[in-house]
């Protein structure tokens, strides 16, 4: 059983007559897919279901260790629990640093520079200085810092790289990056790796690329074999008196008044 | 600023992408893990990663199939992924102990996947976290009037 659930809601750990198994599956494996589907349904044309069902999917999945038997499962929603008790002061932070300087929309008051600066710092101290006495295997948090920084890391300095090399009008901008990348560095070396992790977890994050790289090409060799069969579009009849003098009427307008009046 | 030739950028983002393995490597200590052990982890993450991207990519097919009026592109693109995970799966069952002697495929699956719990929720962290750090120079429309545009 779950340490959570051991002291604390030892009634709600064990659902009567159903299988460990079962449990998990329905409590933590089932949200967890429809909270997935639910979140590509809420970015896309999903319908009002998915906003009351994908939250209460969240729930449940984040509750899974006081709800499900323990398992390896529950160990990784424990582990998901340090991740969120680290990425929302992290990710708050840096959205408060990047709306609180010379934005054009969304400006944040006076407060917003030095919150900022406040959670990244205490976000940056856990992440060096903190392990989650709460997930019960180590080892899973020791590899989840390891790959947040290297991760980090890589993608900063390819950042900067791309914004110094490839994007001319941007050179100036990209320093933020290159203090990313030396910042995360800078971690990496002071958090230390143990042993054979991080062998293991670059291993690991290599037969991902692998699994996953085969599977994108796939499903871009489908798209591009449909549009590739694609029929030419119909050429369109040219435009007659009416819709020349639509048009020109718009041109008028907005030479006269600006692009508002139209809104 | 000089123009750097573009092999010689291309080179410097092909190290900037390794920066974090190499640092990661660098920092591991005491004897190199059992080459068996790590070719079968490998097996098992190349699966996992394949079958988790193939429902993504399913659902992805699902919207284009029905955006661009297509209906047969997610059927099209379950079958394919299907028998090249099938193909995938048989050879990393011949080619490694993929699926282990006490355990069902399903279980190992799962456990596979809690596994990869680490590096999936810290791909997840980063990839935002970078991009948040590279907006607090990109946040403003302004640009380097010194330099001209490439197009």
């Amino acid at each position: 059983m779950s340490r959570f659930a051991g002291r604390v809601l030892v009634p709600l750990a064990k659902v009567p007559g159903m299988e460990p198994a079962l449990t998990a599956a329905l409590l933590l494996w089932l949200p967890a897919l429809l909270a997935v589907f639910g979140c590509f349904n809420l970015l896309g044309r999903g319908g009002p279901i998915w906003k009351v069902l994908t939250p209460i999917s969240v729930l449940l999945v984040l509750l899974a260790p006081f709800t499900v038997p323990a398992s390896g499962s529950t160990v990784a929603v424990e582990l998901l629990w340090g991740v969120v008790l680290l990425g929302a002061p992290l990710l708050l932070g840096l959205l408060l640093l990047v709306f609180s300087g010379d934005v054009p929309v969304g400006r944040v008051q006076g407060w917003g520079l030095p919150g900022g600066l406040v959670l990244v710092t205490l976000a940056l101290g856990m992440l060096v200085a903190w392990t989650p006495t709460f997930v019960e295997d180590v080892t899973l948090w020791d590899r989840f810092v390891l790959v947040l920084l290297g991760s980090c890391a890589s993608l900063c300095a390819s950042f900067f790289v791309l914004h110094r090399f490839f994007v001319s009008r941007r050179r100036s901008r990209s320093w933020p990056m290159l203090f990313g990348a030396v910042l995360a560095t800078a971690l990496l070396f002071l958090h230390g790796a143990e042993g054979q992790a991080g062998a293991l977890v670059v291993g690991e994050i290599a037969g991902i690329f692998l699994g996953s790289g085969l599977a994108l090409l796939l499903g871009v060799m489908v798209v591009w074999s449909f549009e590739r069969n694609l029929p030419e579009p119909e050429s369109l009849p040219p435009p007659s008196d009416h819709d020349l003098e639509r048009a020109a009427a718009i041109v008028a307008r907005r030479l006269h008044h600006g692009g508002a009046s139209d809104e | 600023m000089s123009e750097v030739p573009r092999p010689l950028a291309f080179l410097a983002l092909g190290f900037a992408m390794l920066l974090g393995p190499a640092v990661v490597l660098l920092l591991s200590d005491g004897p190199a893990p059992d080459r068996e052990a790590m070719w079968v982890g490998l097996a098992n993450d190349v699966f996992v990663g394949f079958v988790i991207t193939s429902v993504g990519m399913i659902l992805l097919l699902m919207a284009y199939g029905d955006n661009r009026d297509r209906p047969a592109a997610p059927v099209f693109g379950l079958s394919l992924l299907v028998v090249v995970g099938f193909m995938l799966g048989l050879w990393l069952l011949q080619a490694g102990d993929l699926v282990g002697d006490s355990s069902s495929p399903v279980a190992r699956f799962f456990t596979e996947l809690v596994h990869l719990a680490p590096v999936g929720l810290g791909l997840a962290l980063a990839a935002p976290v970078s991009l948040l750090v590279a907006a607090l120079g990109l946040r403003t429309f302004a640009l380097d009037e010194n330099e001209r545009p490439r197009s």
